[in-house]
């Protein structure tokens, strides 16, 4: 089996990260050094202001970004020497993410959107694991319905579904109540805190709100490209 | 759960579900590539009918299952009794003569043919009323005509004329003739009778123009027996110096026209094709801006590139192929239904049916223009890293292409080219196509990026509408590279088209008449020579006259080597074909320049020796020295080349390709061919007198035939100018499609300086100068590229002569810039006019 959920065994190391972006006006240096483990199981809070880094972490942690130098490693993976798609079948067997815009396919329906990571798996038994986490995040009823029909807590149960659905090993979570109002945000909140507890999920949790990064396990704070503080 | 669609690979699952929400943003890829296609199948899909026409009905068009003809002379008996022996035979001759009017004295060239009582083997002849073909027989002498002649000569049915020696009653009209288009290209009207009037008439004459076609029906007309008589022939008859054509290709000529005329339109056509695929390259770039946040979530989920490649190209050929099909569509059914209108202007037989080559040709031209135009927008888009999909434009440098996609985009490339040189017979033309419109689309792009560049600059100062103008070049989504390469390769196009036109009807029209002499006298005989120079230098309009000895002779053999076994140049290979005019001179032609070795003495006699078309020579490879075989008269006659002429057939004047010694020539039997000038007002009253003094002696008008070349010009200038209409179509919907992908920037630009109190009309300014800017820089580079383009295919080509015509250009240019600049205007105030307000509101 691919996944590996036995706790206190890492399943992100980090040394010595940078990541320098090109841009028309020149280079930006996003990452400048990051060193980290997370541990199996883990819910993480990261925050920090805007223009600190966090999203930029959370791609190379995704793998969507490749580090300008050092050494990245999430679930035995070396992201930092992979190629973009041994980067995709990473995402794909052990990754889930959830934007803070949700990042739904318009043109899919709810239930299409949520057995995506499957049937790119080609898990023959897609449909039916879709509409199992369509029920769990209380959505049974809204399958057919397209994204542009849903609200936003609504579609952010869809987001959250679509990143457990294929039982990943780490669920990134980029601000997800960001765009939400403050009671559906801590509905989303309280779902992805009880089904990542439920399926031994390690969670990374990006946000700007501490309140909310207290309720994990760990907080991290960054700022200007740098964790300065652990707790 | 399974859906019913789970059979599909993943890739077609996912690109079905992107395209239920329907077709927005593929509009202008849809219509770009339909144009395209639904032109060249429509031009593929008629020259196929008329070509397959031309062969189902071969034997009719024919008159037989094979037709042997002869120049000068008839059958002799043993040909004529081999010929008996295989089946069926009829005789028919054909000639151009003078017709005259007994009351006015009024003349007319018509082409004569005499028939015999079997006319024809194959298909019916119709009269008009209830006259019989038997009227035609009778011991007195009679004609059947065409309606054009009454009209011309202003005679009636049942009055007489006079043909040569006699007079002709005119018994009926013809409804049609089966074999009219075996005849080839007419320059008057027809006139049918018996052998025995023709024979009664005196025109036959030793020497003169006349064919005799033997047209044999086989017992048995299979492909097998049609070869097996055909080399027969050849065996039994080496020298007989006869043309043989069978049912297969009735009338090569014909075929020949159709299959050259379609291949131009189909270039035209395939110029609408690029300026389109243009338009679907924007298109899909576009769709794929539009797309960039799926495209991310797909590859933040795990998909991988190729995955993601597949499932926007899948959706691209689903559409490419809906596009395709109704142009395939509109290809059959609307030539269909213009199919009676095709037949009269045409005036071939046709029955449109669906041709498979023609479509499966369009088809892979539309398949392969909407792959190659969209492998570059999609393939990056494939390889960009989700986090700068996500992100936006922080990271604007993209990645290099993979190889893949770049093979895959030749791979495209070579498929277009490789069709276009599998349907066209001239390879030639079909090179100089593909390399003009190589270069013009390079030279475009050059262009492009140049202004892009000179944007940078001209964005940093000036007026502020000035400076902002340039500066919209250079912003993300700019439409600088579509505007240019859209406007500036129609405009081509239609320069060019403008200019080689402008030219041809220059030239035939002023310059050749100019140059040309009155008429050719056609069949003086060599007694009449004396009588007919005198006769002619005493007319009060006489200007000037050129007399030569004229025979026809084919081509038999190069240094031994039969003309059978030689593959010339295309340009040249009517030399080899055929009946060709022959003379022979002691004198070298006064205007005509030896342009290598020498030519024999005036009172040379010996063995035949011969001067050749310098242009010929070398498109056959042949030298100085080598050896040329033709047929005279069923006699075989090797002459050496000793010298090469520059021959302009575009000269007006007497010009042949071979002028042989005179010593073997000159006692065969033949006529003189003549050209006479006189002052244009008296050209009429001359020909009137001529033929009544000299009724053997048939006359050209040059006017006459000027005025026939013309018409026919003018009907495939007609037609190539509605299919560049496709073209200027096609580039509006490329610009239009250019508008709307930069409609959101525009919108936010014009939404914010609406807010900081700029009016509307000086907003909308800023974007006309844009547009000005780039439409006018597209026309001064199309000015060029036609320029050089008419200039080479005239010169290269045609073979004709280039002059610059400002006033084409001009018109050409200045019409485009103003229909660019017109639509964008219009575009762009249909924009702004409401959408900035609610932009504001909604920002």
């Amino acid at each position: 089996m691919r996944k590996s959920t036995t706790k206190l065994v890492p399943i992100v190391t980090l040394s010595d990260v940078h990541v320098r972006l090109a841009s028309r006006a020149g280079p930006v240096h996003i990452l400048r050094g990051i060193d980290l483990t997370i541990n199996t199981g883990d819910q993480v809070g990261l925050v920090g202001p805007s223009g600190a880094g966090k999203s930029t972490l959370m791609m190379i942690l995704a793998g969507m970004e490749q580090a300008s130098s050092g050494r990245v490693e999430v679930a035995g993976q070396p992201l930092h020497s992979m190629t973009p798609d041994g980067m995709a079948d990473f995402r794909r067997d052990y990754l889930g993410i959830v934007f803070q815009s949700f990042h739904l396919v318009p043109s899919m329906t709810a239930l299409e959107n949520i057995a995506l990571p499957l049937e790119l798996a080609e898990d023959p038994d897609a449909f039916v694991k879709a509409r199992h986490f369509l029920q769990e995040v209380g959505l049974g009823a809204r399958g057919d319905h397209y994204p542009a029909q849903l609200s936003g807590g609504e579609q952010q149960r869809v987001a959250l579904a679509r990143a457990l659905v294929s039982q990943p090993a780490l669920l990134l979570a980029d601000e997800p109540t960001g765009n939400l109002d403050q009671s559906t945000g801590k509905i989303i909140i309280d779902l992805l805190f009880s089904l990542t507890q439920k399926h031994g999920t390690t969670l990374f949790l990006i946000t700007h709100d501490e309140a909310l990064a207290s309720r994990c396990q760990r907080v991290l704070h960054m700022h200007d490209g740098l964790i300065r503080e652990q707790k | 759960m399974t859906t019913p669609l789970a059979v599909l690979p993943l890739s077609l699952r996912l690109a079905l579900r992107e395209l239920r929400a329907g077709f927005r943003g593929f509009y202008i890829f849809l219509v770009c590539l339909f144009l395209g296609v639904a032109t060249i199948a429509s031009i593929g899909n008629l020259s196929g009918s008329l070509v397959a026409g031309l062969a189902q009905r071969g034997q009719e068009i024919l008159g037989g299952d094979m037709d042997v003809r002869l120049v000068h002379r008839q059958l002799v008996a043993a040909e004529q009794s081999y010929l008996a022996a295989q089946g069926e035979l009829s005789h028919v001759a054909t000639m151009r003569v003078m017709a005259q009017n007994l009351d006015t004295g009024q003349n007319l060239l018509v082409e004569a043919k005499a028939i015999d009582e079997i006319y024809p083997l194959a298909g019916t002849l119709d009269l008009q009323g209830d006259a019989e073909r038997a009227a035609l027989f009778t011991p007195s002498y009679a004609a059947f005509i065409e309606q054009s002649l009454l009209d011309q000569l202003d005679v009636a049915l049942g009055d007489e004329i006079k043909l040569g020696d006699i007079k002709v009653k005119l018994v009926a009209l013809i409804a049609r003739e089966p074999d009219r288009l075996a005849g080839g290209f007419a320059l008057g009207p027809r006139l049918m009778v018996s052998h025995a009037t023709l024979t009664a008439s005196g025109l036959n004459q030793p020497g003169a123009v006349i064919s005799h076609h033997y047209r044999l029906k086989l017992a048995q007309g299979d492909a097998t027996r049609l070869d097996q008589v055909r080399t027969a022939l050849d065996n039994e008859f080496p020298l007989a110096g006869w043309r043989l054509r069978d049912r297969r290709d009735a009338s090569p000529a014909v075929r020949r026209t159709v299959e050259r005329v379609g291949l131009f339109l189909t270039l035209v056509g395939l110029t609408a094709l690029a300026v389109g695929g243009i338009g679907v390259g924007n298109a899909i770039s576009a769709y794929l801006t539009q797309k960039r946040k799926t495209l991310a979530i797909y590859k933040a989920l795990g998909a991988r590139q190729a995955l993601v490649g597949r499932i926007y190209l899948n959706q691209i050929v689903l559409l490419a192929i809906i596009a395709i099909g109704a142009g395939l569509l509109f290809a059959v059914v609307a030539l269909q239904a213009a199919q009676p209108y095709l037949q009269a202007i045409l005036d071939i037989p046709l029955t449109i049916r669906p041709h498979l080559p023609s479509l499966g040709a369009a088809t892979l031209f539309g398949l392969a223009t909407a792959v190659g135009f969209t492998l570059a927008p999609l393939g990056v888009a494939a390889q960009l890293n989700p986090a700068a999909l996500f992100r936006g434009a922080v990271e604007d440098t993209y990645p290099p292409l993979s190889a893949v996609y770049r093979f895959a985009i030749l791979a495209c490339l070579g498929i277009i080219i490789g069709l276009s040189f599998a349907i066209s017979e001239r390879a030639d033309i079909t090179l100089y196509f593909i390399l003009a419109l190589a270069s013009s689309y390079v030279l475009l792009r050059i262009t492009a990026w140049s202004v892009g560049q000179l944007a940078r600059r001209m964005g940093q100062g000036g007026r502020f509408g000035w400076r902002l103008a340039w500066r919209n070049m250079t912003r993300p989504g700019a439409v600088v590279q579509s505007v240019i390469l859209s406007v500036g390769l129609a405009v081509t196009l239609i320069a060019t088209l403008a200019q080689i036109e402008g030219n041809f009807s220059a030239q035939l029209q002023r310059d050749f008449p100019d140059r040309a002499p009155s008429f050719f006298a056609i069949d003086i005989q060599p007694s009449q020579r004396t009588d007919f120079v005198a006769y002619v230098t005493s007319q009060s309009a006489f200007r000037d006259y050129d007399m030569v000895p004229m025979l026809r002779g084919s081509v038999l053999a190069l240094n031994g080597v039969p003309v059978a076994n030689i593959t010339p140049s295309p340009d040249i290979a009517w030399f080899l074909r055929g009946d060709r005019g022959l003379t022979y001179a002691a004198t070298p032609p006064a205007d005509e320049h030896i342009s290598a070795g020498e030519w024999w003495p005036a009172d040379y006699v010996g063995p035949p020796l011969v001067s050749m078309d310098q242009r010929i020579a070398s498109g056959l490879g042949l030298e100085l020295g080598d050896r040329i075989k033709v047929n005279v008269l069923g006699r075989a006659l090797e002459a050496e080349i000793t010298n090469f002429r520059r021959v302009d057939y575009g000269s007006g004047q007497i010009a042949f390709a071979l002028i042989f010694s005179p010593s073997p020539l000159q006692a065969a039997p033949h006529t003189m061919l003549a050209t006479i000038s006189m002052a244009p007002e008296a050209e009429q009253d001359f020909s009137r007198a001529l033929t009544s003094q000299f009724s053997n002696i048939t006359l050209v008008r040059v006017k006459d035939a000027i005025e026939t070349v013309a018409q026919l010009l003018a009907q495939f200038a007609n037609a190539i100018w509605l299919l560049s209409v496709v073209t200027i179509l096609a580039s509006v919907f490329v610009l239009a499609g250019a508008l709307a992908s930069s409609r959101q920037g525009r919108l936010k630009d014009a939404a914010i300086l609406l807010a900081l109190g700029a009016r509307r009309a000086a907003i909308l300014r800023v974007f006309i100068t844009e547009y000005a800017i780039l439409s006018a820089l597209a026309a001064v580079i199309a000015g060029g590229l036609s320029t050089v383009a008419s200039w080479a295919i005239l010169t290269f080509t045609m073979r004709a002569s280039f002059a610059l015509l400002p006033w084409h250009i001009f018109a050409s240019l200045g019409g485009a810039f103003l229909l660019t600049l017109a639509l964008s205007g219009a575009v762009i105030w249909l924009q702004l006019y409401r959408s900035p307000v609610q932009l504001l509101r909604s920002e």
